[in-house]
């Protein structure tokens, strides 16, 4: 897996030996722990992982909001601690959701606003080309009080286009979100990505979200970035071959290494009455040489069942959110 | 976009209109709110008059207009160093602080914008609520606006400055109300000090005390801008620019430590 993109393409976001330490109840928590990233123009990643993972820190530490105790940001070759308003001149953030705007003023008072605030003339052009982008026509005039979650999610996003930047971070873009609202921004982002050549950075525990819009994942836990690739990679690994073998009662130490070191035992869950495994099998065909190594440590096979690709699978596969019911008895793997 | 510094006198002037603008489109959408502190102002200046009117006699017409100046530079300077607090709470509550922050222009010169778009605000409303005053009661004044400006501007600098600094201790500590009514108390004092300043010269460095003290002879001895003692003039300006800086460098040192500590926009 690469942790860094394209090396022939500039990274427009160049992130190094990121760190951010908090001091809490006399304890250091480092809530990003030495992240390393380079992301390219029009590339719309995903953070990825658990609560306090480190998302939100990252994304507003990449905005500079969270000041970092090492390491350094750079945007489009701007470190934004040395110049916080170069970088800000090239980059807006929706980070509250719908709450990014002032809910009382119009939509376009919004946008109008927004646009003379960030030191642009305020055009009347692109506030009438970000306001039809974002199908508010009919809306231009509406208190974005009076609007949908979905609606007020949109204007948020048009008051950071209309400030013509170059990369766009979204905190749980999708949060609150109607299907058919989810479905509509996640065309947005997509073509914002490729009609603009827009960079767009999002967090978000929408997998679905993330697996349908995004061209990269990167999945952090505790501050660390634990994988970092195309999405379509990260899932590809889990699509064609992990198993899920149910076997009866409990299995033996002996199989169980066999398994571990003939394979990959991404995990291992121990019931009373039966023992469920996921294997990583490197080649699909060698299922049958899996379910022989268990029938012949004298286990009973129940079940076994390719487990759908999705990136779902793929988080699942590490340390996260384990339930206290289960007796996890392998760790699980990391990519 | 361009490399080059986005912080030009055409982007500051273009910031504080969309703050002006926007102040004044939410007072509207806030219809009772606004009529709530208008009339406030109003009652406030009536009070002023009639309470004055019974203290001083027939001859209060005399004083009046040093009253109202002086009234209406402690209007000012309450306004100037409440109102960055309370819009940073409310901001940071409506979601809308980060947006701020992230201004290229730099969220220390937003600060300052938005505590003069919040003055010139301030200053519309009492203007409007004065001249109604006058309307109502048929009195009148002359002042020497040329004159009297100047003075109030720089008089206001300290007070701007501290409102910096309340802005800063909310962005990173969220609550500082509970002070505010102290130091409403304190500017009070600071505004009656003026007079003796001449003989404790050391009262000089107070915010507002030497402005105070400058307005009351304008208004009382008939002295022009041009006529004061350009030390006296001299202080005024320097008291000013050192609470003024002191504030900004606070204000830097408290967001600062906002962002150290992962805070910015929370509440």
């Amino acid at each position: 897996m690469t942790e860094n993109g394209d090396p022939t393409t500039c990274p427009i976001i160049s992130v190094e030996n990121l760190v951010v330490a908090y001091e809490r109840s006399e304890e250091t928590v480092r809530a990003v722990d030495g992240v390393n990233l380079q992301i390219e123009p029009g590339t719309i990643a995903g953070l990825i992982g658990p609560n306090g993972a480190g998302k939100t820190t990252l994304l507003k530490t990449l905005l500079g909001l969270v000041s970092p105790t090492g390491g350094h940001v750079q945007v489009d070759g701007t470190d934004i601690a040395e110049h916080p308003h170069r970088a800000h001149a090239k980059m807006a953030a929706v980070l509250e959701g719908a709450r990014s705007t002032y809910w009382r003023l119009t939509v376009r008072e919004n946008l109008e606003f927004f646009s003379r605030l960030n030191a642009a003339e305020c055009n009347d052009e692109r506030i009438r080309a970000t306001i039809d982008q974002l199908n508010l026509t009919d809306l231009s005039t509406e208190v974005v009080n009076d609007l949908s979650r979905g609606q007020k999610q949109r204007v948020s996003i048009a008051a950071a286009l209309v400030q013509n930047v170059d990369v766009l971070f979204l905190d749980e873009p999708t949060l609150g979100l109607d299907t058919e609202g989810s479905l509509e921004l996640q065309a947005l982002l997509v073509d914002l990505a490729e009609q603009r050549g827009m960079t767009i950075v999002l967090s978000s525990h929408d997998l679905d979200a993330i697996e349908s819009v995004c061209d990269r994942g990167i999945i952090l836990d505790d501050g660390r970035i634990v994988a970092d690739d195309d999405i379509e990679n990260l899932v590809d690994v889990f699509r064609t071959e992990v198993y899920e073998l149910v076997v009866e009662g409990q299995l033996s130490p002996a199989a169980r290494s066999e398994i571990d070191q003939t394979y990959d035992l991404v995990s291992c869950t121990e019931r009373r009455d039966r023992t469920t495994l996921e294997v990583a099998v490197p080649d699909a065909g060698r299922i049958h040489e899996l379910t022989g190594t268990v029938v012949a440590h004298g286990s009973q096979i129940e079940s076994v069942r390719t487990l759908e690709g999705s990136l779902e699978t793929v988080l699942d596969s590490f340390a996260f959110d384990r339930s206290p019911t289960e007796d996890r008895c392998h760790p699980r793997s990391a990519l | 976009m361009s490399g080059g510094d986005p912080r030009t006198l055409s982007a500051l002037a273009s910031a504080l209109s969309a703050l002006v603008r926007r102040d004044l489109l939410i007072m509207r959408r806030y219809p009772l709110n606004t009529a709530g502190a208008v009339l406030g102002l109003y009652a406030l200046f009536l009070l002023v008059y009639v309470g004055g009117r019974s203290l001083v006699g027939p001859s209060f017409g005399e004083t009046l207009g040093a009253l109202i100046v002086g009234f209406f530079l402690f209007v000012m300077a309450n306004a100037s160093y409440q109102s960055l607090a309370g819009l940073f709470a409310t901001e940071a509550k409506w979601g809308t602080l980060e947006q701020l922050y992230l201004s290229p222009i730099g969220f220390g010169p937003i600060a300052v914008l938005l505590s003069l778009s919040s003055l010139l605000v301030t200053f519309s409303i009492g203007f409007a609520m004065l001249a109604l005053m006058l309307l109502t009661t048929g009195e009148s004044i002359s002042l020497d606006l040329l004159s009297i400006v100047p003075i109030v501007a720089l008089t206001l600098l300290s007070t701007i400055g501290l409102g910096l600094l309340f802005g800063g201790a909310t962005v990173r500590y969220k609550n500082v109300s509970a002070v505010f009514g102290l130091v409403k108390f304190a500017l009070v004092a600071c505004i009656t000090l003026g007079p003796t300043s001449t003989e404790f010269v050391a009262l000089k460095l107070l915010p507002l005390t030497q402005g105070s003290y400058l307005l009351q002879r304008m208004m009382n001895e008939g002295v022009r801008l041009w006529e004061l003692e350009p030390a006296e003039l001299s202080v005024l300006a320097l008291v000013g620019i050192a609470y003024f800086a002191l504030g900004y460098a606070l204000f830097r040192y408290c967001t600062d430590r906002a962002r150290a500590a992962g805070v910015m926009g929370h509440y």
